[in-house]
């Protein structure tokens, strides 16, 4: 299989449940070979166990689909016009979720690969992050609140009053309570962020504002109106309509 | 007009703070163990990165501008109105961490947006 004239571009990829990968060759170059390769001990031991992974050419011309289990590469070698050759490796778990990853070969067109698939696995990380996150943040702001309303309103903030404001600030109880509440969603926020996209994560933990409305309303007993409520709903509901993107849209470099 | 301009500092040195941290971590790769040391080895290694040390700054100029408004303002109306943060987060995703945004996503923007404007016309 390994000529000296070829190169090969090279797809890792893993996920927790069933997918199928498809390979697209928009190119009019033929696919001279093309093969399934497994980079790990563990993910050949589960291909061999789990899953038979096929690779076929489908249209020799410009597909090839490979059906599979939980970790592998597939490696497809084309002529000596391809320049480049491409690695996308993604750990374990992360999966590339319904995405579209392409890459611009010169010489040689656009390449393409689709997966399909579902990746649990990153869900439920995802989601016990969301939960720590959506319970934290709001606490935290609350308690910044409560802190802030017994220094004083900054609309009456003098220049020369700041170190004593400072001062105040920092030796509230409530506000350290807020900052160490902020700190363990801050955590959990960069947890999540090294797996999941940041337009993702940022409105899927959203939910937390409506959080912040009741433990306004029922711990500090501030007044809301209809219309704030109102808009306060609408802005989850648009929460709602973004929440359900797929994790992920980037490849790993 | 004081609080007009702290919000504005919350939600966009917020946002710039939080794609600054994005990229941070996206570059220390993802994370698998969650073991507190190994948690702990994140952080410390995350820290070398210069985007982390930005984000962090920017983080601060929005941490302090939110405990100025919220001395002013209520919680349940300043949280709400620094949820602008997602109009600003879709934006920067998109042309800072080249993430694809998808209509979708622009829908559920646009609906946050006509919420905050509900809830600032509430307040009065």
């Amino acid at each position: 299989m390994s000529n000296s004239r070829f190169r090969s571009a090279v797809i890792l990829f893993s996920v927790a449940g069933p997918f199928r990968i498809l390979v697209e060759f928009t190119a009019s170059h033929k696919i001279i070979a093309n093969y399934v390769d497994f980079h790990s001990p563990k993910a050949a031991q589960a291909a061999h166990s789990s899953a038979s992974f096929e690779l076929a050419t489908k249209s020799p011309e410009n597909r090839a689909i490979m059906n599979g289990g939980v970790f592998g590469c597939i490696r497809v070698h084309r002529d000596e016009n391809f320049c480049l050759s491409l690695a996308i490796a993604s750990r374990a778990n992360s999966g590339f979720c319904g995405s579209r990853l392409s890459a611009s070969f010169p010489n040689s067109g656009v390449w393409h690969a689709h997966c399909v698939m579902s990746s649990r696995g990153l869900h439920f990380k995802t989601y016990c992050m969301l939960l720590i996150m959506v319970v934290f943040a709001p606490l935290g702001n609350v308690l910044l609140g409560k802190g802030m309303k017994n220094v004083g309103s900054a609309v009456t903030w003098a220049p020369s009053r700041l170190p004593n404001i400072i001062s105040l600030v920092f030796t509230s109880g409530y506000i350290w309570l807020g900052v160490a509440s902020l700190l363990t969603f801050f955590v959990a926020y960069m947890l999540i962020l090294s797996w999941a996209d940041f337009s993702y994560v940022q409105p899927a933990s959203s939910i937390a504002l409506l959080v912040v409305a009741l433990l306004g309303y029922f711990y500090l007993g501030e007044r809301i109106s209809p219309l704030h409520w109102a808009g306060i709903v609408v802005i989850c509901l648009g929460v709602f309509v973004v929440g359900n993107t797929p994790p992920r849209t980037t490849e790993v470099r | 007009m004081r609080e007009a301009l702290l919000l504005f500092f919350v939600v966009v040195s917020g946002t710039g703070g939080e794609i600054c941290v994005t990229r941070a971590m996206k570059r220390v790769g993802e994370v698998t163990d969650f073991r507190p040391l190994a948690v702990v080895r994140v952080i410390l290694r995350a820290l070398k990165v210069p985007w982390m040390w930005i984000g962090v700054a920017m983080m601060a100029l929005a941490f302090f501008s939110l405990l100025a408004v919220l001395s002013i303002e209520n919680v349940s109306f300043v949280v709400p109105v620094t949820a602008l943060n997602y109009a600003a987060g879709a934006l920067g995703g998109k042309f800072f961490l080249g993430e694809r945004v998808t209509p979708r996503r622009w829908v559920g923007v646009l609906i946050v947006c006509i919420g905050v404007t509900l809830v600032w016309l509430g307040k009065r």
